[in-house]
């Protein structure tokens, strides 16, 4: 494997991570890509889900609600709202969030509302995703 | 001695008013020290957004930019200010230099014969701006005392979806730039056009790493397509941005302003109290002296 590609995940709020790392994974609008180094310059939106990435083989995993992607050389930018590592996640609050979406969009009639609370879910269900990465791979190394 | 107990009873009630301003200022100074880094963290973020949009426009040459409505300058008729003000007082001249400059302004492009109207962000600008002939489109009041991302989408949409449906021409944003704990400036920056960043002047201020333009260079995907990408995510990820930063901003300067009207208060009440309590001695003196003469001319007079 030839080099490492430096990925940047940047809120508004905090740079979240800024870390050398061997391969990228997201989630764009139209599917998923694989970013390995010397990929070629894009840019591309992202979906509301997991970046997951890889370092020295050991994988790693952020919820990213939505954003934009974009690859310069080596280094890998990933812009959003919000972005959480799988470490920071609270799982009891992503899993209370998404019930309660749920339950709100069974008894919104409004379209926007029925949207809201989709975007709501999606966003919970992103941060269940990650934490449930970081489970799987801790029980892989336990077994 | 009625005099002396009035002037007692001012003095406690001038330490009570100190006590409550100094907290006031202990408050706003720890406040502002987490406002000030909260600008500091949001800065990677704007470079970032400011580059990616940079290089966008970049690979689509400004004969493209047509289909991009958000960027495009017509002519003005009806132009909107947005107006950031604090939601609370006792913060000394914040909100009066800022409203001084917007009414200034209001005045400048009503001689000029445009239409103007108003956002107003904070309670105090939606109580000022009451009184003034102008229409006010919306006013946002009582946000959070930390700004948030929310907010600035939401206020960014409405100015975006004002732009887009023609209802103005034209959008300004006034706000307070925070320099330093004793120096803030008010600031008027041109918001809808958007226009391209100058990366230029932006890498002599800020330091913004040149974006590496080797002719060899392959040139830039954009997925889905690079107008998607523009209308859907950068540009209002930059005008968001723009109004994040600003807000972010104001709450500091606003900080910083209230911690030092509360200095000045808490130094003044100081004052205050010190001739106070001179006062107060020498009416108590003079009550001495006067009882010592009372009891002397009465032992004069038993004597003689």
């Amino acid at each position: 494997m030839a080099g490492t590609l430096k990925l940047q995940i940047i809120t508004p709020d905090r740079v979240v991570l800024d870390q050398e790392v061997e391969q990228v994974s997201a989630c764009a609008i139209d599917g998923e890509l694989t970013i390995l180094p010397e990929h070629e310059p894009l840019t591309t939106a992202l979906a509301i889900d997991v970046v997951r990435f890889k370092t020295k083989g050991y994988e790693s995993a952020a919820a990213v609600i939505g954003g934009l992607l974009e690859i310069t050389g080596d280094r890998v930018r990933v812009l959003s709202d919000s972005a959480e590592l799988d470490v920071e996640i609270d799982e009891a609050r992503a899993h209370q969030a998404k019930e309660r979406a749920e339950a709100e969009k069974t008894q919104r009639a409004d379209k926007l509302d029925v949207y809201i609370s989709e975007m709501a879910i999606a966003r919970a269900v992103a941060r269940l995703k990650a934490a449930e990465l970081i489970k799987r791979r801790k029980h892989s190394i336990n077994n | 001695m009625a005099n002396l107990k009035a002037i007692r009873q001012r003095i406690k009630s001038v330490q009570a008013t100190q006590k409550i301003t100094r907290a006031m200022r202990l408050v706003a100074a720890a406040k502002v020290r987490r406002a000030q880094a909260r600008v500091q963290a949001a800065r990677p973020f704007t470079k970032a957004v400011i580059e990616m949009l940079a290089s966008a426009v970049k690979e689509i040459s400004s004969v493209d930019l047509s289909g991009l409505p958000l960027l495009h300058a017509r002519p003005v008729k009806k132009i909107a200010l947005i107006v950031l003000s604090s939601d609370r007082g006792l913060c000394g001249s914040y909100n009066t230099t800022v409203f001084r400059e917007a009414l200034g302004r209001i005045q400048a492009l009503q001689a000029e014969g445009k239409e103007v109207s108003l956002i107003v962000v904070g309670l105090k600008a939606a109580a000022f701006f009451k009184s003034v002939k102008v229409e006010k489109l919306k006013s946002y009041t009582l946000l959070p005392a930390i700004p948030s991302v929310q907010e600035s989408k939401l206020i960014s949409e409405h100015a975006s979806a004002l732009f887009t449906d023609g209802v103005v021409d034209a959008v300004e944003l006034i706000g307070t730039q925070f320099i330093s704990m004793l120096r803030s400036r008010v600031i008027q920056i041109p918001y809808l056009p958007a226009s391209i960043p100058n990366l230029e002047a932006m890498e002599q201020e800020e330091h913004i790493d040149a974006i590496a333009s080797e002719p060899m260079s392959p040139v830039r995907l954009f997925e889905p397509n690079v107008y998607e990408v523009m209308t859907k995510e950068l540009i209002p990820k930059y005008l968001e941005n723009v109004i994040y930063q600003a807000l972010l901003e104001a709450s500091a300067a606003e900080l910083a302003a209230r911690m030092n009207a509360m200095t000045n208060a808490s130094n003044n009440a100081r004052d205050l109290i010190s001739s106070l309590t001179l006062v107060y001695n020498k009416a108590r003196q003079t009550g001495i002296t006067q009882d010592l003469l009372e009891i002397v001319g009465g032992a004069e007079a038993l004597r003689g």
